[in-house]
Protein backbone atom coordinates (compact mmCIF):
# COMPACT_ATOMS: atom_id res chain seq x y z
CA UNK A 1 0.00 0.00 0.00
CA UNK A 2 1.76 3.24 -1.15
CA UNK A 3 1.72 6.60 0.66
CA UNK A 4 -0.77 8.07 -1.95
CA UNK A 5 -3.94 7.11 1.00
CA UNK A 6 -4.18 9.00 4.18
CA UNK A 7 -6.05 5.51 4.98
CA UNK A 8 -6.63 2.55 3.29
CA UNK A 9 -9.68 -0.32 4.52
CA UNK A 10 -9.07 -3.67 2.85
CA UNK A 11 -11.86 -6.25 3.48
CA UNK A 12 -12.48 -4.93 7.25
CA UNK A 13 -15.13 -6.43 9.17
CA UNK A 14 -15.71 -6.00 12.87
CA UNK A 15 -18.06 -8.43 14.71
CA UNK A 16 -18.59 -7.99 17.86
CA UNK A 17 -18.64 -10.68 20.56
CA UNK A 18 -22.80 -11.79 20.65
CA UNK A 19 -22.87 -11.97 16.70
CA UNK A 20 -23.24 -8.16 16.26
CA UNK A 21 -21.52 -7.25 13.01
CA UNK A 22 -20.25 -3.50 12.49
CA UNK A 23 -18.52 -3.86 9.96
CA UNK A 24 -18.83 -5.99 6.90
CA UNK A 25 -16.19 -6.43 4.65
CA UNK A 26 -15.47 -2.99 4.17
CA UNK A 27 -13.05 -1.71 1.51
CA UNK A 28 -12.15 2.08 1.53
CA UNK A 29 -9.73 4.73 0.12
CA UNK A 30 -8.96 8.00 2.06
CA UNK A 31 -7.08 9.57 -0.94
CA UNK A 32 -4.12 12.49 0.59
CA UNK A 33 -5.31 15.91 0.76
CA UNK A 34 -8.94 15.12 -0.13
CA UNK A 35 -12.15 16.01 2.34
CA UNK A 36 -14.23 13.05 2.16
CA UNK A 37 -17.83 12.31 3.49
CA UNK A 38 -18.55 9.13 5.08
CA UNK A 39 -22.22 9.08 5.16
CA UNK A 40 -24.47 6.04 6.14
CA UNK A 41 -27.68 5.88 8.60
CA UNK A 42 -27.69 5.60 12.04
CA UNK A 43 -25.73 1.72 12.52
CA UNK A 44 -24.24 1.71 9.21
CA UNK A 45 -20.80 1.29 10.68
CA UNK A 46 -19.32 4.51 10.43
CA UNK A 47 -18.06 5.04 13.72
CA UNK A 48 -16.93 1.96 14.31
CA UNK A 49 -14.66 2.65 11.15
CA UNK A 50 -13.47 5.45 12.57
CA UNK A 51 -12.86 3.77 15.67
CA UNK A 52 -11.19 1.03 13.61
CA UNK A 53 -8.94 3.81 12.16
CA UNK A 54 -7.15 5.09 15.70
CA UNK A 55 -6.79 2.02 16.93
CA UNK A 56 -9.49 2.18 19.66
CA UNK A 57 -10.84 -0.87 17.94
CA UNK A 58 -9.23 -3.74 16.64
CA UNK A 59 -10.67 -5.18 13.48
CA UNK A 60 -12.13 -8.67 13.30
CA UNK A 61 -10.88 -9.30 9.81
CA UNK A 62 -8.84 -7.06 6.79
CA UNK A 63 -6.15 -4.85 6.56
CA UNK A 64 -6.15 -0.80 7.88
CA UNK A 65 -3.40 1.22 6.67
CA UNK A 66 -3.23 4.48 8.34
CA UNK A 67 -0.43 7.25 7.05
CA UNK A 68 1.50 4.07 6.03
CA UNK A 69 1.28 2.04 9.15
CA UNK A 70 -1.23 -0.09 11.27
CA UNK A 71 -3.94 2.17 12.83
CA UNK A 72 -2.60 4.02 16.39
CA UNK A 73 1.27 4.07 14.97
CA UNK A 74 0.40 7.33 13.71
CA UNK A 75 -1.30 8.80 16.14
CA UNK A 76 1.29 12.03 16.41
CA UNK A 77 -0.23 12.75 12.90
CA UNK A 78 -3.81 12.22 13.51
CA UNK A 79 -6.60 14.35 15.26
CA UNK A 80 -10.12 12.49 15.71
CA UNK A 81 -13.58 13.52 17.05
CA UNK A 82 -15.63 9.97 17.29
CA UNK A 83 -18.73 9.68 18.61
CA UNK A 84 -19.41 12.68 21.53
CA UNK A 85 -16.43 14.51 22.63
CA UNK A 86 -15.16 13.08 25.67
CA UNK A 87 -13.34 15.29 28.39
CA UNK A 88 -12.66 15.47 31.81
CA UNK A 89 -16.59 17.10 33.42
CA UNK A 90 -14.46 19.03 36.41
CA UNK A 91 -11.79 20.41 34.17
CA UNK A 92 -11.91 23.73 32.30
CA UNK A 93 -11.96 23.53 28.24
CA UNK A 94 -8.63 25.22 28.52
CA UNK A 95 -7.36 22.60 31.50
CA UNK A 96 -8.73 19.94 28.76
CA UNK A 97 -7.20 20.37 25.98
CA UNK A 98 -3.67 21.27 27.95
CA UNK A 99 -3.99 17.39 29.42
CA UNK A 100 -4.63 16.45 25.59
CA UNK A 101 -1.22 18.71 24.15
CA UNK A 102 0.63 17.20 27.25
CA UNK A 103 -0.50 13.21 25.66
CA UNK A 104 0.45 14.70 22.91
CA UNK A 105 3.48 16.03 23.04
CA UNK A 106 2.54 19.95 21.83
CA UNK A 107 3.33 23.01 23.40
CA UNK A 108 0.99 24.75 25.66
CA UNK A 109 0.82 27.80 23.20
CA UNK A 110 -1.36 25.51 20.74
CA UNK A 111 -4.01 25.51 23.17
CA UNK A 112 -4.50 28.90 22.63
CA UNK A 113 -4.82 28.74 18.66
CA UNK A 114 -7.00 25.91 18.76
CA UNK A 115 -9.65 27.15 21.51
CA UNK A 116 -9.45 30.18 18.51
CA UNK A 117 -10.10 28.65 15.97
CA UNK A 118 -13.48 27.19 16.98
CA UNK A 119 -14.16 29.98 18.58
CA UNK A 120 -14.51 29.40 22.26
CA UNK A 121 -11.76 31.00 23.81
CA UNK A 122 -14.20 33.03 25.63
CA UNK A 123 -15.87 30.03 27.49
CA UNK A 124 -12.01 28.19 27.85
CA UNK A 125 -11.95 28.94 31.76
CA UNK A 126 -15.27 27.04 32.62
CA UNK A 127 -15.59 23.77 33.58
CA UNK A 128 -16.30 21.22 30.92
CA UNK A 129 -19.74 19.96 32.83
CA UNK A 130 -21.01 23.42 32.55
CA UNK A 131 -20.55 23.81 28.40
CA UNK A 132 -23.86 23.52 26.14
CA UNK A 133 -23.66 20.28 23.51
CA UNK A 134 -22.49 22.63 21.11
CA UNK A 135 -19.65 24.03 22.86
CA UNK A 136 -18.94 20.60 23.89
CA UNK A 137 -18.70 19.74 20.25
CA UNK A 138 -15.94 22.86 19.70
CA UNK A 139 -14.13 21.52 22.11
CA UNK A 140 -13.94 18.48 20.69
CA UNK A 141 -12.44 19.73 17.42
CA UNK A 142 -10.39 21.68 19.17
CA UNK A 143 -8.44 18.52 20.44
CA UNK A 144 -8.39 17.04 16.84
CA UNK A 145 -6.98 19.80 15.77
CA UNK A 146 -4.10 20.33 18.43
CA UNK A 147 -1.73 18.28 17.16
CA UNK A 148 -1.64 20.24 13.58
CA UNK A 149 -2.86 16.40 12.29
CA UNK A 150 -2.62 15.52 8.66
CA UNK A 151 -5.28 13.20 8.64
CA UNK A 152 -8.41 14.62 11.00
CA UNK A 153 -11.26 12.28 11.48
CA UNK A 154 -14.38 14.22 12.74
CA UNK A 155 -17.67 12.01 13.71
CA UNK A 156 -20.93 14.40 13.39
CA UNK A 157 -18.71 17.65 14.54
CA UNK A 158 -21.46 20.17 13.83
CA UNK A 159 -23.76 18.15 16.08
CA UNK A 160 -25.60 19.94 18.73
CA UNK A 161 -24.43 23.36 16.89
CA UNK A 162 -26.25 26.37 15.99
CA UNK A 163 -26.89 27.49 12.04
CA UNK A 164 -24.28 30.32 13.39
CA UNK A 165 -21.74 27.58 14.77
CA UNK A 166 -22.38 24.96 11.50
CA UNK A 167 -21.51 28.01 8.58
CA UNK A 168 -18.19 28.23 10.67
CA UNK A 169 -17.77 24.55 11.01
CA UNK A 170 -17.86 24.51 7.56
CA UNK A 171 -15.72 27.48 6.96
CA UNK A 172 -12.82 25.48 9.13
CA UNK A 173 -13.37 22.55 7.33
CA UNK A 174 -12.81 24.13 3.94
CA UNK A 175 -10.15 26.07 4.23
CA UNK A 176 -8.72 22.32 6.14
CA UNK A 177 -9.16 21.14 3.04
CA UNK A 178 -7.42 23.92 0.96
CA UNK A 179 -4.50 23.75 3.40
CA UNK A 180 -3.68 20.32 1.81
CA UNK A 181 -4.91 18.49 5.06
CA UNK A 182 -6.77 15.08 4.89
CA UNK A 183 -10.49 15.28 6.34
CA UNK A 184 -12.44 11.87 7.13
CA UNK A 185 -15.67 13.86 7.89
CA UNK A 186 -19.47 11.62 9.00
CA UNK A 187 -22.21 14.05 8.89
CA UNK A 188 -25.91 13.46 8.61
CA UNK A 189 -26.08 17.68 7.60
CA UNK A 190 -26.21 16.45 3.79
CA UNK A 191 -26.03 19.73 2.49
CA UNK A 192 -22.93 20.46 4.60
CA UNK A 193 -21.03 17.41 3.05
CA UNK A 194 -22.34 18.38 -0.51
CA UNK A 195 -20.88 21.89 0.11
CA UNK A 196 -17.31 20.68 1.73
CA UNK A 197 -16.21 17.31 0.70
CA UNK A 198 -14.47 16.52 -2.76
CA UNK A 199 -15.48 13.21 -2.71
CA UNK A 200 -18.32 11.11 -0.62
CA UNK A 201 -18.52 7.49 0.57
CA UNK A 202 -21.93 5.84 1.60
CA UNK A 203 -22.04 2.76 3.95
CA UNK A 204 -24.70 0.77 4.73
CA UNK A 205 -25.14 -2.46 6.94
CA UNK A 206 -20.69 -2.17 7.35
CA UNK A 207 -20.79 -2.18 3.48
CA UNK A 208 -19.73 0.27 1.02
CA UNK A 209 -22.79 1.12 -1.21
CA UNK A 210 -21.31 3.92 -3.28
CA UNK A 211 -18.50 6.07 -3.48
CA UNK A 212 -17.85 9.17 -5.81
CA UNK A 213 -17.63 12.75 -6.25
CA UNK A 214 -21.12 15.07 -4.97
CA UNK A 215 -22.10 15.37 -8.87
CA UNK A 216 -21.10 11.38 -9.47
CA UNK A 217 -23.05 10.33 -6.84
CA UNK A 218 -26.32 12.28 -7.82
CA UNK A 219 -25.71 11.85 -11.31
CA UNK A 220 -24.98 8.20 -11.48
CA UNK A 221 -28.38 7.18 -9.47
CA UNK A 222 -30.44 8.31 -12.89
CA UNK A 223 -33.86 9.02 -11.93
CA UNK A 224 -35.11 8.05 -15.41
CA UNK A 225 -37.07 11.28 -15.87
CA UNK A 226 -36.14 13.92 -18.42
CA UNK A 227 -36.92 17.19 -18.26
CA UNK A 228 -38.33 19.14 -22.05
CA UNK A 229 -39.36 22.18 -22.40
CA UNK A 230 -40.93 21.97 -25.86
CA UNK A 231 -43.35 24.40 -27.97
CA UNK A 232 -45.95 23.66 -29.07
CA UNK A 233 -46.32 21.03 -25.64
CA UNK A 234 -49.55 19.66 -27.67
CA UNK A 235 -47.58 18.51 -30.16
CA UNK A 236 -44.78 17.29 -28.41
CA UNK A 237 -46.77 15.34 -25.70
CA UNK A 238 -48.68 13.33 -29.05
CA UNK A 239 -45.34 12.35 -30.53
CA UNK A 240 -43.78 11.29 -27.22
CA UNK A 241 -47.17 9.11 -26.37
CA UNK A 242 -46.32 7.72 -29.50
CA UNK A 243 -42.77 5.85 -29.00
CA UNK A 244 -42.53 2.50 -27.04
CA UNK A 245 -39.52 3.45 -25.39
CA UNK A 246 -41.71 6.23 -23.53
CA UNK A 247 -43.07 5.07 -20.25
CA UNK A 248 -45.15 8.12 -19.04
CA UNK A 249 -45.38 11.76 -20.19
CA UNK A 250 -46.69 14.60 -17.59
CA UNK A 251 -47.01 18.33 -17.90
CA UNK A 252 -45.41 20.03 -14.39
CA UNK A 253 -45.16 23.53 -14.27
CA UNK A 254 -44.98 24.24 -17.98
CA UNK A 255 -42.35 21.07 -19.16
CA UNK A 256 -42.53 18.16 -19.90
CA UNK A 257 -41.48 14.98 -17.30
CA UNK A 258 -40.91 12.16 -19.39
CA UNK A 259 -39.80 8.53 -17.75
CA UNK A 260 -37.96 6.91 -20.17
CA UNK A 261 -34.15 5.85 -19.93
CA UNK A 262 -32.22 9.10 -19.77
CA UNK A 263 -29.42 7.60 -22.64
CA UNK A 264 -32.29 8.46 -25.55
CA UNK A 265 -32.07 12.25 -24.86
CA UNK A 266 -30.73 12.58 -27.80
CA UNK A 267 -32.92 10.04 -30.23
CA UNK A 268 -36.04 11.84 -28.83
CA UNK A 269 -34.75 15.08 -29.35
CA UNK A 270 -34.26 14.19 -33.05
CA UNK A 271 -38.04 12.61 -32.94
CA UNK A 272 -39.43 16.02 -31.95
CA UNK A 273 -37.87 18.43 -34.02
CA UNK A 274 -38.39 16.62 -36.89
CA UNK A 275 -42.51 16.83 -35.75
CA UNK A 276 -41.68 20.45 -36.03
CA UNK A 277 -41.24 21.42 -32.30
CA UNK A 278 -38.84 23.29 -30.66
CA UNK A 279 -37.15 22.25 -28.20
CA UNK A 280 -35.76 24.88 -26.17
CA UNK A 281 -34.44 22.44 -23.22
CA UNK A 282 -33.87 18.83 -22.70
CA UNK A 283 -32.20 17.67 -19.46
CA UNK A 284 -32.14 14.56 -17.41
CA UNK A 285 -33.63 15.12 -13.79
CA UNK A 286 -31.06 14.48 -11.40
CA UNK A 287 -31.55 13.42 -7.91
CA UNK A 288 -30.31 16.00 -4.97
CA UNK A 289 -27.81 14.08 -3.05
CA UNK A 290 -30.21 13.37 0.04
CA UNK A 291 -32.59 11.39 -2.78
CA UNK A 292 -29.58 9.89 -3.67
CA UNK A 293 -28.56 8.55 -0.54
CA UNK A 294 -32.04 7.76 0.51
CA UNK A 295 -32.11 5.41 -2.59
CA UNK A 296 -28.69 4.06 -2.10
CA UNK A 297 -29.45 3.26 1.97
CA UNK A 298 -32.78 1.86 1.08
CA UNK A 299 -34.05 -1.12 3.29
CA UNK A 300 -34.92 -2.67 -0.51
CA UNK A 301 -31.37 -1.88 -2.10
CA UNK A 302 -29.54 -3.07 1.00
CA UNK A 303 -29.37 -6.76 0.19
CA UNK A 304 -25.90 -7.79 -0.75
CA UNK A 305 -26.97 -8.38 -4.74
CA UNK A 306 -28.28 -5.02 -4.56
CA UNK A 307 -25.72 -3.14 -2.80
CA UNK A 308 -23.26 -4.82 -4.75
CA UNK A 309 -25.11 -3.61 -7.71
CA UNK A 310 -25.05 -0.04 -6.69
CA UNK A 311 -21.27 -0.11 -5.76
CA UNK A 312 -20.51 -0.93 -9.65
CA UNK A 313 -22.99 1.06 -10.68
CA UNK A 314 -21.65 4.35 -8.82
CA UNK A 315 -18.06 3.04 -8.42
CA UNK A 316 -17.21 1.71 -4.85
CA UNK A 317 -15.35 -1.21 -6.27
CA UNK A 318 -13.00 0.75 -7.80
CA UNK B 1 6.61 7.99 29.57
CA UNK B 2 7.40 11.04 30.80
CA UNK B 3 4.72 12.83 29.45
CA UNK B 4 2.52 10.50 30.10
CA UNK B 5 3.50 10.71 33.94
CA UNK B 6 3.17 15.00 33.46
CA UNK B 7 -0.48 14.21 32.27
CA UNK B 8 -1.75 11.72 34.64
CA UNK B 9 -0.82 13.44 37.44
CA UNK B 10 -2.03 16.91 35.67
CA UNK B 11 -5.67 15.00 35.41
CA UNK B 12 -5.36 13.15 38.80
CA UNK B 13 -3.87 16.45 41.26
CA UNK B 14 -7.32 18.03 39.92
CA UNK B 15 -9.98 15.39 41.09
CA UNK B 16 -11.85 16.24 44.12
CA UNK B 17 -12.69 12.44 44.49
CA UNK B 18 -8.91 11.96 45.01
CA UNK B 19 -8.49 14.28 47.75
CA UNK B 20 -11.74 13.75 48.80
CA UNK B 21 -10.73 9.27 49.51
CA UNK B 22 -7.51 10.91 50.73
CA UNK B 23 -8.48 13.05 53.28
CA UNK B 24 -11.17 10.70 54.89
CA UNK B 25 -8.76 8.08 54.95
CA UNK B 26 -6.07 10.85 57.03
CA UNK B 27 -8.92 11.89 59.01
CA UNK B 28 -10.57 8.03 59.70
CA UNK B 29 -6.48 7.59 60.67
CA UNK B 30 -6.73 10.20 63.18
CA UNK B 31 -10.28 9.13 64.25
CA UNK B 32 -9.17 5.09 64.68
CA UNK B 33 -5.53 5.65 66.42
CA UNK B 34 -5.76 8.71 68.34
CA UNK B 35 -9.31 9.49 69.01
CA UNK B 36 -10.54 6.76 69.88
CA UNK B 37 -8.40 5.23 72.16
CA UNK B 38 -7.54 8.65 73.77
CA UNK B 39 -11.20 8.91 74.51
CA UNK B 40 -11.13 5.89 76.02
CA UNK B 41 -8.09 6.47 78.29
CA UNK B 42 -10.01 9.78 79.23
CA UNK B 43 -12.53 8.16 80.54
CA UNK B 44 -11.11 5.06 82.14
CA UNK B 45 -8.37 7.68 83.47
CA UNK B 46 -10.82 8.54 86.69
CA UNK B 47 -11.21 4.69 87.78
CA UNK B 48 -8.14 3.70 89.54
CA UNK B 49 -9.27 0.01 88.75
CA UNK B 50 -8.94 0.89 85.75
CA UNK B 51 -5.41 2.82 85.96
CA UNK B 52 -2.83 0.35 84.10
CA UNK B 53 -5.64 0.08 81.35
CA UNK B 54 -6.06 3.81 80.98
CA UNK B 55 -2.23 4.30 81.09
CA UNK B 56 -1.48 1.34 78.11
CA UNK B 57 -4.18 3.05 75.81
CA UNK B 58 -2.35 6.52 76.42
CA UNK B 59 0.97 5.34 75.85
CA UNK B 60 -0.51 4.39 72.21
CA UNK B 61 -1.46 7.61 71.20
CA UNK B 62 2.04 9.20 72.13
CA UNK B 63 4.73 9.82 70.00
CA UNK B 64 7.31 6.28 71.63
CA UNK B 65 4.24 3.98 69.68
CA UNK B 66 4.01 6.34 66.41
CA UNK B 67 5.65 3.55 64.34
CA UNK B 68 3.18 0.65 65.70
CA UNK B 69 0.15 2.74 66.13
CA UNK B 70 0.08 4.00 62.59
CA UNK B 71 1.18 0.79 60.61
CA UNK B 72 -1.27 -1.02 62.58
CA UNK B 73 -4.67 1.29 60.89
CA UNK B 74 -3.21 0.37 57.53
CA UNK B 75 -4.07 -3.59 56.77
CA UNK B 76 -7.43 -3.66 57.22
CA UNK B 77 -8.73 0.31 57.13
CA UNK B 78 -6.20 2.08 55.11
CA UNK B 79 -6.28 -1.29 52.58
CA UNK B 80 -9.78 -1.07 52.06
CA UNK B 81 -10.10 2.95 51.26
CA UNK B 82 -7.23 2.80 49.13
CA UNK B 83 -8.99 0.10 47.18
CA UNK B 84 -11.35 3.08 46.28
CA UNK B 85 -8.67 5.62 45.07
CA UNK B 86 -7.33 2.38 42.83
CA UNK B 87 -10.90 2.43 41.55
CA UNK B 88 -11.67 5.93 41.09
CA UNK B 89 -8.01 6.67 38.78
CA UNK B 90 -8.60 4.64 36.01
CA UNK B 91 -12.18 3.73 36.69
CA UNK B 92 -13.46 7.27 36.03
CA UNK B 93 -11.78 7.32 32.77
CA UNK B 94 -14.41 4.42 31.25
CA UNK B 95 -17.15 6.34 33.15
CA UNK B 96 -16.23 9.81 31.33
CA UNK B 97 -14.95 8.02 27.90
CA UNK B 98 -11.73 9.90 28.49
CA UNK B 99 -9.82 7.03 27.25
CA UNK B 100 -11.06 8.01 23.68
CA UNK B 101 -9.32 11.42 23.68
CA UNK B 102 -6.48 10.00 25.64
CA UNK B 103 -5.54 7.00 23.57
CA UNK B 104 -5.81 8.92 20.42
CA UNK B 105 -3.61 11.38 21.43
CA UNK B 106 0.68 10.44 21.07
CA UNK B 107 1.90 7.63 23.60
CA UNK B 108 0.70 3.96 22.99
CA UNK B 109 -1.79 2.20 25.70
CA UNK B 110 1.20 0.78 27.25
CA UNK B 111 2.46 4.60 28.41
CA UNK B 112 -0.89 6.33 29.51
CA UNK B 113 -1.48 3.40 31.53
CA UNK B 114 2.49 3.23 33.11
CA UNK B 115 1.89 7.28 33.58
CA UNK B 116 -1.63 6.27 35.86
CA UNK B 117 0.45 3.48 37.49
CA UNK B 118 3.03 5.89 38.61
CA UNK B 119 1.29 8.67 39.30
CA UNK B 120 -1.41 6.11 42.06
CA UNK B 121 2.06 4.97 43.30
CA UNK B 122 2.77 8.62 44.14
CA UNK B 123 -0.46 9.52 45.22
CA UNK B 124 -0.21 6.00 47.67
CA UNK B 125 2.95 7.17 48.89
CA UNK B 126 1.52 11.08 49.87
CA UNK B 127 -1.37 8.87 51.79
CA UNK B 128 1.17 6.99 53.64
CA UNK B 129 3.60 9.79 54.56
CA UNK B 130 0.80 12.67 55.26
CA UNK B 131 -1.30 9.57 57.54
CA UNK B 132 2.39 9.15 60.01
CA UNK B 133 2.76 13.34 59.76
CA UNK B 134 -0.58 13.77 60.76
CA UNK B 135 -0.28 11.38 62.83
CA UNK B 136 3.32 12.48 64.75
CA UNK B 137 1.85 15.98 64.75
CA UNK B 138 -1.53 14.92 67.02
CA UNK B 139 0.95 12.92 69.08
CA UNK B 140 3.51 15.45 70.19
CA UNK B 141 0.18 17.89 70.95
CA UNK B 142 -0.98 15.01 73.62
CA UNK B 143 2.35 14.48 74.56
CA UNK B 144 2.26 18.20 75.19
CA UNK B 145 -1.23 18.27 76.77
CA UNK B 146 -0.99 15.10 79.08
CA UNK B 147 2.84 16.63 79.89
CA UNK B 148 4.58 13.55 78.86
CA UNK B 149 8.28 13.54 76.89
CA UNK B 150 8.15 12.88 73.29
CA UNK B 151 10.27 10.30 72.98
CA UNK B 152 10.31 9.66 69.00
CA UNK B 153 10.61 6.27 67.64
CA UNK B 154 14.05 6.42 65.66
CA UNK B 155 14.06 7.64 62.55
CA UNK B 156 15.12 4.28 60.40
CA UNK B 157 11.56 2.93 62.48
CA UNK B 158 9.77 5.40 61.34
CA UNK B 159 10.83 5.43 57.14
CA UNK B 160 10.82 1.43 57.46
CA UNK B 161 6.52 1.89 58.82
CA UNK B 162 5.87 4.35 56.18
CA UNK B 163 7.85 2.26 53.46
CA UNK B 164 5.56 -0.65 54.60
CA UNK B 165 2.34 1.66 54.77
CA UNK B 166 3.00 3.09 51.17
CA UNK B 167 3.73 -0.92 50.63
CA UNK B 168 0.18 -1.53 52.04
CA UNK B 169 -1.27 1.11 50.05
CA UNK B 170 0.13 0.42 46.86
CA UNK B 171 -0.91 -3.64 47.00
CA UNK B 172 -4.78 -2.59 47.55
CA UNK B 173 -4.63 0.50 45.09
CA UNK B 174 -3.34 -1.51 42.12
CA UNK B 175 -5.95 -4.49 42.84
CA UNK B 176 -8.42 -1.96 42.97
CA UNK B 177 -7.14 0.00 39.85
CA UNK B 178 -6.80 -3.75 38.15
CA UNK B 179 -10.86 -4.46 38.85
CA UNK B 180 -11.77 -0.64 37.42
CA UNK B 181 -10.13 -2.01 34.02
CA UNK B 182 -11.73 -5.44 33.90
CA UNK B 183 -15.13 -4.03 34.74
CA UNK B 184 -14.84 -0.72 33.26
CA UNK B 185 -16.57 0.59 35.83
CA UNK B 186 -15.50 2.51 39.21
CA UNK B 187 -18.58 1.20 41.10
CA UNK B 188 -18.09 -2.30 40.52
CA UNK B 189 -14.74 -2.37 40.63
CA UNK B 190 -15.08 -0.64 44.59
CA UNK B 191 -17.93 -3.12 45.16
CA UNK B 192 -16.10 -5.68 44.13
CA UNK B 193 -13.00 -4.55 45.70
CA UNK B 194 -14.31 -4.16 49.15
CA UNK B 195 -15.94 -7.36 49.14
CA UNK B 196 -13.05 -9.27 48.41
CA UNK B 197 -10.68 -7.47 50.83
CA UNK B 198 -12.73 -6.85 53.86
CA UNK B 199 -15.25 -9.76 52.90
CA UNK B 200 -13.32 -12.87 51.01
CA UNK B 201 -10.59 -12.86 52.72
CA UNK B 202 -11.20 -12.23 56.26
CA UNK B 203 -13.31 -15.38 55.96
CA UNK B 204 -10.65 -17.42 54.69
CA UNK B 205 -8.28 -16.50 57.48
CA UNK B 206 -11.14 -16.91 59.65
CA UNK B 207 -11.39 -20.59 57.97
CA UNK B 208 -7.53 -21.10 58.54
CA UNK B 209 -7.79 -20.33 61.72
CA UNK B 210 -9.67 -24.13 61.83
CA UNK B 211 -8.56 -25.90 58.41
CA UNK B 212 -4.76 -25.67 58.80
CA UNK B 213 -4.36 -26.12 54.80
CA UNK B 214 -5.69 -22.83 54.49
CA UNK B 215 -3.07 -21.06 56.33
CA UNK B 216 -0.49 -21.36 52.87
CA UNK B 217 -3.53 -19.83 50.85
CA UNK B 218 -3.91 -17.01 53.95
CA UNK B 219 0.06 -16.24 53.57
CA UNK B 220 -0.54 -15.51 49.68
CA UNK B 221 -4.07 -12.97 50.31
CA UNK B 222 -3.68 -9.39 50.22
CA UNK B 223 -5.18 -8.46 53.78
CA UNK B 224 -3.48 -11.16 55.93
CA UNK B 225 0.03 -10.19 54.16
CA UNK B 226 -0.66 -6.56 54.85
CA UNK B 227 -1.27 -7.39 58.58
CA UNK B 228 1.29 -9.74 58.77
CA UNK B 229 3.28 -6.59 57.43
CA UNK B 230 2.53 -4.67 60.34
CA UNK B 231 2.62 -7.49 62.57
CA UNK B 232 6.13 -7.61 61.98
CA UNK B 233 6.87 -3.92 62.14
CA UNK B 234 5.57 -4.44 66.28
CA UNK B 235 1.75 -3.52 65.59
CA UNK B 236 -0.45 -5.96 67.99
CA UNK B 237 -2.31 -8.53 66.43
CA UNK B 238 -6.10 -7.88 66.72
CA UNK B 239 -5.36 -11.48 69.43
CA UNK B 240 -3.77 -8.96 71.62
CA UNK B 241 -5.74 -6.43 72.28
CA UNK B 242 -4.06 -4.48 69.05
CA UNK B 243 -5.71 -3.66 65.48
CA UNK B 244 -8.20 -5.27 63.42
CA UNK B 245 -6.16 -6.77 60.71
CA UNK B 246 -2.94 -6.95 62.04
CA UNK B 247 -1.26 -10.45 62.38
CA UNK B 248 1.53 -12.04 64.71
CA UNK B 249 4.80 -12.50 62.55
CA UNK B 250 8.01 -12.69 62.77
CA UNK B 251 9.23 -11.89 59.41
CA UNK B 252 8.73 -8.70 56.79
CA UNK B 253 10.00 -10.41 54.39
CA UNK B 254 7.45 -12.82 53.06
CA UNK B 255 4.07 -10.82 53.24
CA UNK B 256 6.65 -7.78 51.85
CA UNK B 257 7.33 -10.26 48.79
CA UNK B 258 3.37 -11.02 48.55
CA UNK B 259 2.33 -7.03 48.36
CA UNK B 260 5.13 -6.26 46.40
CA UNK B 261 3.90 -9.38 43.72
CA UNK B 262 0.37 -8.42 43.84
CA UNK B 263 1.64 -4.89 42.73
CA UNK B 264 3.29 -5.62 40.03
CA UNK B 265 0.62 -8.12 38.74
CA UNK B 266 -2.06 -6.26 38.74
CA UNK B 267 -0.64 -3.01 37.55
CA UNK B 268 0.53 -5.75 34.60
CA UNK B 269 -2.12 -7.43 34.43
CA UNK B 270 -4.38 -4.36 34.20
CA UNK B 271 -1.94 -2.54 31.60
CA UNK B 272 -2.12 -5.40 29.45
CA UNK B 273 -5.95 -5.94 29.41
CA UNK B 274 -6.16 -2.10 28.74
CA UNK B 275 -3.92 -1.97 25.93
CA UNK B 276 -5.55 -5.13 24.20
CA UNK B 277 -8.98 -4.75 24.39
CA UNK B 278 -11.17 -2.16 22.68
CA UNK B 279 -11.90 0.88 24.17
CA UNK B 280 -15.71 1.15 24.23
Amino acid sequence: MGARFAAELHEVSKRYPGGVTAVDGLSLRVHEGEVLGFLGPNGAGKTTTMRMLVGLVRPSAGRIRVLGQPPGRQLARIGALIESPTFYPHLTGRDNLRLAARYAGVPDAAVDRVLDQVGLSARAGSPFRTYSLGMKQRLGVAAALLKDPSLLILDEPTNGLDPAGVAEMRELLRSLGQHGQTVLLSSHVLAEVEQVCDRIAVIDRGRLVAEGTPDELRGALGTGVLLIDADPIDTAITCLRADDRVRAVDQVDGMLRVSTDPALAAALNRRLVTAGVDVRELRALRHSLEEAFLELTAPAAATPEQAEQAAVTTGASR
Amino acid sequence: MIASVRAAWFADRRRPAVWTVSGTWTLLALAFGIGIPYLVHLSLAGDPEQAEAAETLLATVLPGQLVTTGIGLFPLFGGAIVVILGALVVGNEYRWGTFNLIFTQRPRREQVLAGHAVVLCGLTLLVAVVTFAALALVTAVLAMVEGRSADWPPITDLAGAVAAAWLICTAHASVGWFLAIVFRSTATAIAIGLVWTLVLENAISGLALVLSPLEVLQKLLLAPSSGALAGALGARSQFDGGTPGVLESSSAVLPAAVLLGYTVLMFGLGSWLAARRDVS
